[in-house]
């Protein structure tokens, strides 16, 4: 279990972590998630040791590792430009961790090629780094990253250099093998779709803090501020006045996906639209205000369209005040 | 047509570049009659001789001053290179506004005037023993060549991304074992075009080591001599010696003198 | 390091404002101006910016033809080079026998055409035009490098969008290859510009101390007078470099 505790982090004025505290569990794949210059990377250089602390403490599995540095801490990490070594071969790449232990030659070997095997690199061994393509670059990091076992991994946005197509394949691969090794994932990203299939649990960092930590459901269906439901979700919720439906001093938030087309509560004017396979959601102008709507069909822009609220959740000053 | 321009060009600076070599190695291998001694001599070659040389090897030495550019230009790379790397690093890993004005503070160093510096120090190096000697020359050279070393070598660094240190302490390396792990390296190229550029420096440095050197002179200085004592035909066989081995070495190792590692700050 | 380079320059500045005998004086700096001051101090400004437009036009030429593909690419980079290994000396030797009044190349090859032979130092202008063309040969080729890697670095798309828009190869190298290549020309006058000024070996050998320079007439001075004298030269030659590097500096903060 790493717990950590009211995490400060300042570069020169600007405070970057503003007391974070959480636990993660063993075997947990904890997403970070929250949007660029966020300080998703900041945040795991500190649990790596990488970056000192202003104050605040972590612990694993009970040990106070505030003060210990990088090498001493057993964790591994994955960088986002995968920070292999330009000078080994993708074997020395992945020996490398174990060679810093003083593991004996064949033990290193026997180790390397067990994990090269379970991500598909074998072939790749003997290869210069610098001349294999992005997502087998991806692979050997992690590789690199599990061959020691270590206590921990953190990953930042190990995915984020790979093509759509690829990407898709890796996040699928990560999952299995983090289920394979049972390791403790901490992993960031700032893309919410990327969080919500691979996460246990996801915690939003805004502003310096986790503005909600959860499973992805829970951030989907009940936000705890308007920011998150702006953040989660492929369209951003839509907020209103609570007058709407009848409900006073509060504002009332929906998702696109939680109207029904074709009742006569409410009227707009289509805006502009966007497909999603088959699914086509529209920017209406109601009232004076921009909603989003999914619905499906066929749409121009000047229709008019019809719709009627079938879920929401109420927040008063930014805050949801529903119970799940 | 564009591309005849390009070959017109290509030929002309190629005469440019190889003409003076081409009338060294003639006044070399020619009878002195068709080359010092005539009015107009010749561009080409009226007879072959190989006397030039022997007469030059035999009557006057040229091994020593030769060994002695050769230790004192050595000596000048491999304390660049030691004294640079680590320098190098440090900067490397310092914000960039405060690198920026080290990097100028060591360049303005690289520029203080050869005879600016030579002259008061002649009169220390005499109290010091210093005078003359090989580790003196090199320790002065390397005022100018330490300053592009660390310049180039910190450029070098600078471009290993920093995630590539990170890792590595993750992985359980220590400061030492990055460097010559993984530092040292991937950044071999580097390294060796600031040896190299210092190596280079020295050999043909002439402004240090005639101010502090001029008893058992360097190769340079001995050729000055040569000439100023109108010992041509010597000079000219040592300037052959001394440039060919050279003019060999920068062709293996071309790859290595690159605009870039001179360019080293240049961030964009 | 510092103190290195430092303290030197600091002894200089003390050793040029006393006699030999230990005293406290002027008179050096008034002597210097015996030694004709102001006409070398031209001399050493002319060959400075001469020597330095000249490398930096070649070093021009030649990236632009290296930066192209054509046959003959390599042969020519590799020639090109050839100066870098070839010491300074040597080369102030080699150009001193081909502008030699009586027994030069140049002239034999002026002479070949039916010409006669020139006095190649007759004045003071072509002496230092002489300087400026050997030392060119030299230094061309680190002015090329530097250059060079300047062109390697603009995208090669930036000049087909500028042909697209209709600019001809003088446009596209006035308006692309120019403003992108301001930062490497900046280095490359900077590493240049300073050891240009320094200049030492080749006039020494080529056209001894006359014309004069700053540095040959410092060392003169060292070799023939007193220390003191020399030292006074030297500080001069310090006042320019440190207002050149003051320059660089001040065009280094506004990149
Ligand atoms: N070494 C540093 N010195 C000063 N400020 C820094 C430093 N590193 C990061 N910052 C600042 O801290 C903030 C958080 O940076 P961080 O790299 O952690 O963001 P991030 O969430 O990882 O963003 P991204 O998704 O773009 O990677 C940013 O505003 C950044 O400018
Ligand atoms: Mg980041």
């Amino acid at each position: 279990m790493i717990e950590l505790k009211e995490l400060v982090k300042r570069y020169g004025q600007k405070l970057v972590l503003n007391g974070i505290s959480e636990k993660i569990e063993t075997g947990e794949f904890f997403v970070i998630l929250g949007p660029s210059g966020a300080g998703k990377s900041t945040m795991l250089k500190v649990i790596a040791g990488i970056e000192e602390l202003d104050s605040g403490s972590i612990v694993v599995d009970g040990k106070d590792i505030t003060r210990l540095p990088p090498e001493k801490r057993n964790l591994a990490m994955v960088f986002q430009n995968y920070a292999l070594y330009p000078n080994m071969t993708v074997f020395d790449n992945i020996a490398f961790p174990l060679k810093m232990k003083g593991m004996g030659k064949d033990k290193i070997k026997e180790r390397v090629e067990r994990v090269a095997k379970l991500l598909g690199i074998q072939e790749l061994l003997k290869s210069n780094v610098t001349r294999i393509s992005g997502g087998q670059q991806q692979r050997v990091a992690i590789a690199r990253a599990i061959v020691r076992e270590p206590s921990f991994y953190l990953l930042d946005e190990p995915l984020s250099n790979l093509d759509a197509r690829t990407r898709f394949k890796a996040r699928g691969e990560l999952k299995r093998i983090q289920k394979e090794l049972g390791g403790t994932f901490v992993y960031v990203t700032h893309d919410q779709k990327e969080a919500m299939s691979l996460a246990d649990r996801i915690a939003v960092l805004h502003e310096g803090k986790f503005e909600q930590v959860g499973v992805p459901m829970e951030l989907y269906e009940y936000p705890k501020t308007k920011w998150v439901g702006e953040f989660i979700g492929d369209f951003p919720m839509n907020f209103v006045s609570g007058e709407w439906l009848g409900v006073q001093g509060v504002e009332i938030g929906f998702r696109p996906e939680w109207v029904k087309l074709d009742r006569s509560d409410f009227k707009g004017t289509v805006n502009s639209m966007e497909s999603v396979g088959e699914s086509t959601y529209l920017f209406l102008d109601v009232k004076d205000v921009k909603v989003i709507v999914k619905g499906s069909g066929h749409f121009d822009v000047g229709d008019e369209v019809t719709f009627s609220i079938e879920k929401y959740r109420r927040f008063k000053d930014g805050f949801l005040i529903d119970q799940k | 047509m564009r591309n005849l321009l390009v070959y017109v060009g290509a030929i002309i600076f190629t005469l440019y570049f190889l003409i003076p070599l081409y009338i060294l190695v003639l006044i070399a291998f020619s009878p002195a009659k068709f080359t010092l001694e005539s009015l107009y001599p010749p561009l080409y070659f009226k007879g072959f001789t190989l006397s030039n040389l022997v007469y030059a090897f035999t009557q006057y030495n040229f091994i020593h001053p030769f060994l002695k550019s050769f230790f004192v230009a050595s000596l000048v790379g491999i304390i660049a290179i030691l004294l640079g790397i680590p320098a190098g690093y440090g900067l490397s890993k310092l914000p960039g506004k405060l690198a920026y004005a080290f990097i100028v503070v060591l360049l303005i160093t690289n520029m203080v005037p050869g005879l600016v510096v030579a002259i008061p120090i002649s009169v220390e190096f005499i109290k010091l023993h210093l005078f003359d000697s090989i580790p003196g020359l090199a320790l002065v050279q390397e005022l100018v060549t330490l300053p592009l070393a660390v310049f180039i070598l910190q450029g070098t660094f600078s471009a290993v991304p920093k995630e590539v240190e990170y890792q590595a302490r993750i992985d359980g390396a220590s400061t030492l074992s990055y460097l010559s792990n993984v530092l040292i390296p991937v950044a071999l190229p580097g390294i060796v075009a600031a040896f190299l550029i210092s190596w280079m420096f020295s050999w043909d440095e002439f402004t240090y080591a005639v101010l502090l050197s001029p008893i058992h002179p360097t190769l340079p200085v001995e050729i000055y001599f040569n000439i100023e004592r109108g010992n041509e035909l010597a000079a000219v066989a040592f300037s052959l010696v001394f440039t060919i081995p050279v003019i060999v070495l920068t062709l293996i190792l071309q790859k290595y003198l690159k605009g870039e590692y001179l360019a080293g700050g240049v961030k964009y | 390091m510092l103190a290195f380079a430092f303290y030197p320059s600091a002894r200089a500045v003390y050793l040029s404002f006393f006699t030999s005998q230990g005293k406290f004086t002027l008179d050096n700096y008034k002597e210097l101006l015996y030694f004709n001051l102001y006409g070398t101090i031209e001399n050493t400004v002319i060959l400075t910016v001469g020597a330095l437009m000249l490398q930096l036009l070649l070093a021009l030429g030649v990236s632009s033809i290296l930066v192209r593909e054509f046959r003959g690419k390599r042969v020519l980079s590799t020639i090109s080079i050839i100066p870098m290994g070839v010491a300074t000396v040597v080369a102030a030797i080699t150009f001193s026998f081909i502008f030699q009044t009586s027994g030069g190349y140049a002239n034999t090859l002026l002479h070949y055409f039916g010409l006669s032979g020139i006095n190649w130092y007759f004045n003071r202008y072509l002496s230092l035009f002489i300087v400026m063309i050997a030392d060119s040969w030299k230094n061309t080729p680190i002015m090329t490098l530097i250059i060079l890697a300047g062109m390697y670095s603009i995208p090669r798309d930036l000049y087909y969008a500028a042909a697209l828009d209709g600019a001809g190869p003088i446009k596209r190298f006035v308006h692309i290859t120019l403003p992108n290549l301001k930062k490497f020309i900046a280095i490359a006058l900077i590493i240049r510009g300073v050891s240009e000024f320094n200049i030492f070996a080749l006039p020494l050998i080529l056209i001894g101390y006359s014309p004069s320079i700053l540095t040959t007439l410092a060392y003169s001075l060292y070799s023939t007078t007193t220390e003191n004298l020399a030292s006074a030269a030297a500080v001069v030659i310090l006042v320019f470099v440190s207002v050149l590097i003051a320059l660089n500096i001040k065009l280094g903060g506004k990149r």
